[in-house]
């Protein structure tokens, strides 16, 4: 049965200095994308504590997204390097636990990638909601 | 118990067009502990700030959450106005349903008011945990860094020196002047390139405030506003502080292989050289990759001649590290590649040039002294096309920007061959003319009707050579002709991009870049010379095309910014970093493993009485704040100061959960 | 053997090279042993080694972090004091690895071999300072075959699957307190500032806490198996604690304390990881 738009519910962690900045770009170029996410800042994906995102699924999110300055332009140098190890060992784990690797993503949006934003969270959007729908 | 107001901001209409701000409102009323709520035109405003401040007093608030635009835009405002209600700044959180809510979700707006809701909830609930946080600070060195030594860099370190502070000058090249020194003459006065510029560059070399170092590179940066530390190599100029500048050397260097690119390869240079007459300084460097001595072993004619035994073949490239306040970066540009250009022969048609080749071939100090001849056989030219927009406002090359200083350089260079040569004739292709600044317009006007300058709105197609001549098929848009034009040299209008190596360059200061690789301004219009990293700033074409005024302008604005800087005493650091609980700490080593800034110190410490331990400690002046020690530990000893565990919990807590009564 | 073992031990407790020694003991039958901690040289003769010793001693390190110890070590466990090494638990300076050469360990309740010790490459101790008895390391590597049938499942079999077992679970935290990785202080579990876990004990609560804490030993778990046996509804921990051994050696090449250079995979990275899978 096909889930209510209502129905999804998606948490966003986003880096302050290249994600979280190309959301507020996606908002200036008016770009049009589900408001079924609801974004947390934090510093960097490097702060990204894994239990963070255990909890928001254990708390009932349907998916999560994390996402970050592209490698080599983070701004404190290297937090997102470690975020990239953590996140295929973390998406695994959780797949392994059942939580099915469509509900889970990183994704690397810059200051300046306001469209790709949009796009990604679409993307995001588009998995969960296939999950939701077809199991 | 927490006492919390929230303030839900319309923005004129730019959130309340799209969100119900005042069922925003009263859902907040609703949250355990927001004791007022309020929607208001315009929150950061005057009178809305005041509206908070009357709020916090009359409702004893503790704490706030302000529902309006991006954090990045007002946070800092909203704290300032929490600091003057008597509150510390950092009780305040900012719910962003404008960026993320009202801009992006207008085609819904009762799931846009609903996402308002929610994610004014999870500030609420961020801000119930949040701690009072105090200030630090930390020293300032008040010196500072420029980079680049073209018109921006000038100007920049200048007006920095001027205000007394110490300037240390980084140029690449053996002479500063940049790209400005290459110019003959500039728009719309037509006044002399080198006559504006040689004062300042004289002025550089005698200002004790600024250490000049040319033929220098920076290769490595750590630290942070107010204590940079960098290190810059100062290549072997293989001449010393005896040269006199007399120039001698260079007459007699028998060396005459390789082509100036100061030149635009259109003249030879020597192996050791002065990069044009003016230099500053004026001294010599030895390439000692065409150096014949350097080669061979055999020559060292320069040695011989040089009357002050300057010549010193022994020197080698030195490494300093300096430390320095604040830094400016202005490394200009390079103009587009045309060889990309099927239609304007691959960059292998000798007479077709760039632009900035035919300021140096017009230019009286240029390889040909000023004579206007073409490449090919030297002969004089009679009917010159000028190609507009070559690199720029072209989306099959990736460069879809206006390069902004084309369409007037091409207007200048036409009407400087009309001057040098009244018998010629030039052509001029271009898309639209952009001439937006004072007296643009009438120069460009000028050149069509008092130089005579034909101006044909279209692209050309091909450029073929057909005997000794070029011909030149074009489309003329306006009359709806197609045009061929023979002539003895076509000129292009080279667009702007950033210098090669400006990628990497970004790198060693963690600065973002856009898509071309111009450097990015922390915000477009209201900070256009910050960038993201504080301490550092942009001036001049870096950052994007601009022509020399803008840019002097600009380097005019990063001086006053870093003088800011340093008319402080200390600087103010944000109390945003990590700290350890040291009685959870289990001494893993993991967050000291992985701290980009080694600002995790292990020490053996009593933190029971009569118990000592392996523990971690934040070093709390290194510390910037990412939190990487935060995500990595699992004892969960250490966190981090305004993006805590139990914030974020919080927010995760309250994002995964249904809206209530609404 | 227990003579040679007993031999070494004593000379060590009377050097004063050890303030301690951690070794098996029998236990209460035939067929149970236990740690046995031994201060005096003159009391090393109820130090045994046999095919039930099935406890990972390296468990005991972090609790004598001030002590020089001897620790009798199968070749796994040595793994388990590697890590714990590498962690700052220990210096090795402190530690005297005795090494027994082990045929595999059986499970007294069943009387089988415990699954890991198929394919075991370590029954030759490696990296001990002294080794008791000589055994025959298998030459095939460590099979995951399990691990791969079981994610071949869906999502949802494996969520159905989990939720079954976890509904068993009493959260005696018997399987954290047996884990030599699980040293914290205090345990995220206790933890109320923040709240990370409700201490109700139903099946979601106890599958949050059993993710967290496989989350956590992630690259440093050397699936010894402790938890494992030590659950008393036989909850198949292993299943978890080899995920995480086939995925730390699948995504970073790692395997938890067999390198003593090597940092565990989530303390460090390399420019060149994967990035597939980003969007």
């Amino acid at each position: 049965m096909e889930s209510k738009v209502k129905e999804i519910n998606i948490v966003g962690f986003l880096c302050n200095w290249c994600s979280y900045a190309g959301a507020d770009m996606t908002g200036l170029g008016r770009n049009i994308y589900p408001s079924n996410i609801k974004v947390i800042r934090i510093p960097c994906t490097g702060r990204m504590d894994p239990m963070m995102i255990i909890e928001a699924f254990h708390n009932g999110a349907d998916g999560v997204l994390v996402s970050g300055c592209h490698p080599g332009d983070c701004h404190y140098t290297e937090g997102n390097f470690y975020w990239r190890r953590r996140y295929p060992h973390l998406k695994s784990l959780l797949e392994h636990f059942g939580v099915d690797r469509r509900r889970f993503h990183a994704s690397w949006v810059s200051a300046s990638e306001g469209k790709k934003f949009a796009e990604v969270v679409k993307k995001v959007y588009a998995e969960v909601k296939d999950w939701k729908d077809n199991g | 118990m927490a006492r919390i107001g929230v303030f839900v901001c319309h923005c004129g209409t730019n959130i309340s067009g799209v969100v119900d701000v005042s069922r925003v409102a009263k859902y907040a009323e609703s949250l355990p502990g927001v004791k007022v709520a309020v929607d208001y035109k315009f929150m950061c405003s005057d009178p809305g700030q005041n509206t908070i401040i009357d709020a916090i007093k009359t409702h004893n608030l503790d704490r706030i959450v302000v529902s309006a635009c991006s954090p990045r835009m007002h946070e800092l405002t909203f704290r300032n106005t929490l600091e003057r209600a008597g509150l510390n700044p950092y009780m305040v959180e900012m719910a962003n349903i404008r960026e993320h809510v009202s801009w992006v979700h207008s085609d819904n707006k009762e799931l846009a008011t609903e996402k308002a809701m929610k994610l004014m909830e999870m500030s609420v609930s961020k801000v119930r945990r949040s701690e009072v946080l105090t200030k630090m600070f930390a020293p300032i060195e008040k010196r500072a860094l420029v980079i680049g030594g073209g018109i921006a860099g000038i100007q920049a370190a200048l007006d920095i020196a001027a205000a007394g502070y110490k300037v240390v000058l980084v140029e690449k090249e053996s002479s500063i002047g940049g790209r400005m020194a290459q110019l003959d003459k500039t728009f719309p006065t037509l006044d002399c390139s080198a006559c504006i510029l040689t004062p300042k560059m004289v002025a550089v070399s005698q200002d004790k405030n600024i250490t000049l170092l040319t033929y220098a590179e920076v290769t490595e940066v750590s630290g942070f506003i107010g204590q940079f530390e960098v290190k810059i190599k100062k290549k072997a100029k293989s001449v010393n502080s005896k040269c006199i500048g007399c120039g001698v050397c260079v007459t007699k260097c028998p060396n005459k292989k390789s082509l100036s690119d100061f030149d635009g390869r259109l003249g030879p240079r020597k192996a050791i050289y002065t990069l044009f007459p003016q230099a500053v300084p004026n001294v010599p460097v030895i390439d000692r990759e065409t150096c014949t001595f350097f080669l061979t072993g055999k020559c060292k004619i320069c040695e011989k001649v040089c009357p002050t035994s300057a010549v010193d073949y022994t020197q080698q490239d030195e490494l300093i590290t300096e430390k320095f306040g604040a830094v400016v970066v202005a490394t200009g540009f390079d103009i587009y590649d045309h060889s990309s250009y099927g239609e304007y022969g691959y960059g292998e048609i000798k007479d077709v040039i760039s632009s900035l080749q035919f300021e140096r071939l017009i230019s009286s100090s240029g390889p040909t002294e000023g004579h206007v001849v073409r490449p090919s056989d030297q002969k004089e030219v009679k009917n010159v096309v000028f190609i507009q927009c070559v690199g720029s406002r072209d989306e099959s090359k990736k460069r879809p920007y206006c390069s902004r200083v084309c369409c007037m350089y091409t207007a200048k260079q036409a009407m400087l061959l009309k001057d040098h040569y009244p018998e010629t004739q030039s052509y001029v292709f271009y898309i639209d003319i952009r001439a937006a600044g004072k007296n643009y317009e009438e120069f460009v006007q000028r050149a069509q009707n008092d130089y005579g300058v034909v101006y044909l709105r279209g692209r050309v197609s091909k450029i073929y050579e057909r005997g000794n001549k070029l011909l030149v098929k074009g489309a003329d848009t306006l009359s709806g002709a197609q045009v061929e034009i023979e002539a003895d040299l076509v000129v292009l209008a080279n667009g702007l991009e950033p210098r090669k190596g400006a990628k990497e360059f970004s790198q060693l200061f963690h600065m973002s870049s856009d898509q071309y690789g111009f450097y990015n301004e922390l915000h477009p219009k209201l900070a256009p010379v910050e960038t993201a990293i504080s301490g550092v700033f942009v001036a001049g074409c870096c950052q994007s095309p601009k022509d020399i005024p803008d840019t002097v302008a600009m380097a005019s604005a990063t001086a006053a910014k870093v003088c800011a800087i340093f008319a402080k005493e200390k600087m103010e650091v944000e109390p945003l970093i990590a700290g350890v609980n040291q009685l959870t700490c289990s001494g893993c080593e993991t967050c000291y493993n992985v701290c980009p800034y080694s600002a995790i110190e292990m020490k053996d410490k009593e933190v029971k009485r009569g118990e000592v331990r392996h523990v971690a400690e934040v070093l709390e002046s290194v510390c910037k704040g990412c939190g990487v020690c935060v995500g990595a530990c699992y004892s969960k000893a250490v966190d981090l100061k305004g993006f805590s565990e139990r914030q974020i919990l919080s927010q995760v807590e309250t994002a995964t959960m249904p809206i209530t009564n609404s | 053997m227990d003579k040679e073992l007993q031999e070494i031990i004593k000379k060590l407790l009377a050097e004063k090279k050890v303030d301690w020694a951690i070794g098996y003991e029998k236990a209460y039958d035939e067929l149970s042993t236990r740690p046995a901690f031994v201060q005096d040289a003159n009391d090393t003769a109820r130090l045994i080694f046999n095919k039930y010793c099935i406890n990972n001693l390296g468990l005991y390190l972090t609790k004598f972090k001030k002590n020089k110890l001897a620790v009798v070590c199968k070749g796994c466990d040595i793994a388990t004091v590697f890590e714990l090494i590498k962690e700052k638990q220990f210096s090795r300076e402190n530690v005297v690895v005795i090494g027994v050469a082990c045929e595999g360990v059986l499970d007294k309740k069943t009387g089988k071999q415990l699954e890991k010790c198929e394919n075991c490459r370590v029954k030759q101790p490696k990296g001990a300072d002294f080794t008791v008895g000589t055994g025959k390391d298998s030459a095939a590597p460590k099979n995951f075959l399990d691990v791969v049938e079981f994610e071949k499942k869906s999502s949802k079999e494996k969520a159905e699957f989990w939720n079954r077992q976890f509904e068993k679970c009493i959260r005696c935290y018997a399987c954290r307190n047996v884990c030599p990785v699980c040293y914290c202080p205090d345990c995220f579990a206790n933890r109320t500032m923040p709240e990370y876990l409700n201490k109700n004990v139903d099946a979601e609560e106890n599958k949050l806490f059993h993710m967290i804490r496989m989350q956590h030993v992630f690259g440093r778990c050397t699936d010894c198996k402790a938890c494992d046996t030590a659950c008393p509804v036989n909850i198949p921990l292993t299943l978890l604690t080899k995920k995480l051994a086939k995925d730390a050696k699948e995504l970073f090449n790692y395997e938890s304390g067999a390198d003593m250079d090597v940092l565990p995979p989530l303390s460090t990275y390399n420019e060149a990881d994967s990035e597939s899978d980003i969007l």
